[in-house]
């Protein structure tokens, strides 16, 4: 029995009546200073609000040289035409070299993962990025957190956001609990909803610059999916950690000391190298900033 | 202390790991702040969104470890066909740099590597920034690199006269002289002097 598949972000649609319903309780339940304190908070996020992605140095490399920010899918799928080019693969054996090398990847989770993007029409073209307000994202897995401009967001056909990563919270004995999605889930008009919903507490114990740390962190974020292409003219300005950055000049300095510096070393400096002048030669802005 | 490798990005050079029974993630440049404490949700996170793959192998301390995450990041670079950079054009990446990063960097050549008669190093630093559009336009710092330029050349025309001195120096010292050049002499007798006593006092 071939299963149905879900529009995900038909579903974000739908439950815009939900959040309006449940925002409106909540926003009932305040007092005049808790309301005023949430409606600053949803006019920073309405005003501030875009998508993010942290990466390494390789994949941003691979980004701004390819154009497009590609999925683990279409990474896979690269790979395999690149050795169908070399004529290391059979084109017919495609699929199954794609499918037994996320496997390989992906393992044991792999199983949440495909359940979570098998459910859904187009999912394994559903390009994973973080709601962001400000912050530096989720900087433990990548020293660079690419902010993607606003305005070409609001021209993706499709975007979705969901309470939380979707693979760990959403999917259970290989199923997408779709009950417990279908309220945690939200299109772009309704994304000030979903955030104040999630974050009341934390938007009223901590002062304002701490909300950019609140929505996106190493530990918990509103996940933003969509189909569209990200592409390099999206980026607004790559944020880089000041330790990864000090880590780039410290070795610059230990060759120019003439001291050993190692291979990977040598790689990191030179993709920094390619990285910033790509930056440069497009305007788009970066900036240095402390880990969360 | 041995540790586990749980999962490796090969492309990032990151890691997961199992010590005493507790999950951390491990990630470049490898110094105190990059061995972070993590959990299962974090290692399912990484797993399911990023570059990880599921590994298992042992080391018995974090030399070893870090030296396999950087042989395997190397080894993934070369698969994917980067090329090792030129040193040279590296030295480039300097026009990134923070201010207060060119400030470190002349003080390295100005407090270690002048006093040190490590002059090359000194003045390809110091080249290197003047040409920079920030230092250009900082008249403090373009002076200070200018003066580092300087320093290298005086102390370079000290060291040839130093060395142009042979008739005391080779009476006083005719063992010394037989096994090493006397410049080579003049630079130690320079370096023990400005950082350190040669034999200890009191005993």
């Amino acid at each position: 029995m071939v299963k149905e598949k879900i529009d995900l972000f038909e579903l974000a649609e739908k439950n815009s009546e939900y959040l309006r319903e449940q925002y409106k309780q909540l926003n009932d339940k305040c007092s005049e200073s808790q309301k005023a304190l949430l409606n600053d908070f949803s006019e920073k996020l309405l005003q501030g609000w875009t998508l993010s992605v942290n990466m390494s140095d390789c994949p941003l490399v691979k980004w701004l040289d390819t154009g497009h920010y590609i999925n683990i899918y279409e990474l896979k799928d690269s790979e395999a035409n690149e050795l169908i080019d070399i004529g290391g693969l059979d084109s017919s054996e495609k699929e199954h070299a794609v499918e037994r090398s996320l496997k390989k990847r992906l393992k044991q989770f792999y199983e949440a993962r495909k359940t979570f993007d098998t459910a859904f029409f187009n999912g394994k073209k559903f390009k994973y990025t973080a709601l962001n307000i400000g912050g530096i994202g989720a900087s433990r897995y990548g020293p660079y957190c690419i902010i993607v401009e606003r305005a070409k967001t609001e021209c993706y056909s499709t975007l979705a956001f969901i309470k939380e990563d979707s693979a760990i919270n959403y999917v259970e004995n290989q199923q997408v609990m779709l009950d417990r999605l279908s309220h945690d889930i939200s299109d772009k008009n309704c994304i000030t909803l979903l955030a104040v919903i999630k974050h009341k507490t934390d938007i009223e114990t901590n002062p304002i610059e701490k909300w950019p740390v609140i929505i996106c962190n190493n530990n918990d974020y509103i996940e933003a999916i969509t189909t569209d292409d990200i592409l390099s003219d999206h980026i607004k300005c790559v944020q880089i950690t000041r330790t990864f950055y000090n880590s780039i000049f410290n070795s610059l300095k230990r060759q120019f000391s003439g001291q050993r510096v190692s291979k990977e070393k040598l790689y990191r400096m030179s993709f920094f190298k390619h990285i910033m002048s790509e930056l440069k030669k497009r305007g788009i802005e970066w900036e240095v900033v402390n880990e969360n | 202390m041995k540790i586990k490798l749980i999962a490796v990005a090969p492309y990032d050079g990151w890691a997961f790991i199992l010590k005493d029974d507790h999950v951390y993630l491990l990630r470049p440049p490898y110094q105190a702040n990059d061995l972070i404490e993590s959990s299962e949700k974090d290692l399912v996170f990484a797993i399911s969104k990023y570059n990880f793959q599921e590994c298992n192998s042992s080391f018995d301390n974090f030399e070893e470890t870090i030296d396999f995450l950087e042989e395997k990041y190397v080894e993934a670079m070369e698969k994917s066909g980067f090329s090792l950079p030129d040193t040279e054009e590296l030295k480039s990446i300097l026009q990134y740099a923070s201010e207060e990063i060119l400030r470190d960097f002349m003080d390295k050549a100005e407090n270690e590597l002048i006093p040190l008669r490590s002059l090359d190093a000194a003045e390809s630093i110091a080249l290197e920034l003047i040409q920079l559009e920030n230092v250009k336009k900082n008249q403090t710092m373009f002076k200070r690199a200018v003066n580092i330029i300087k320093k290298c050349q005086h102390k370079r025309n000290e060291l040839k006269r130093l060395s142009k001195k042979p008739d005391k120096f080779s009476k006083k010292y005719p063992n010394a002289i037989k096994m090493y050049t006397k410049k080579s002499i003049y630079e130690s007798m320079n370096y023990i002097c400005s950082t350190r006593q040669l034999l200890p006092v009191g005993m």
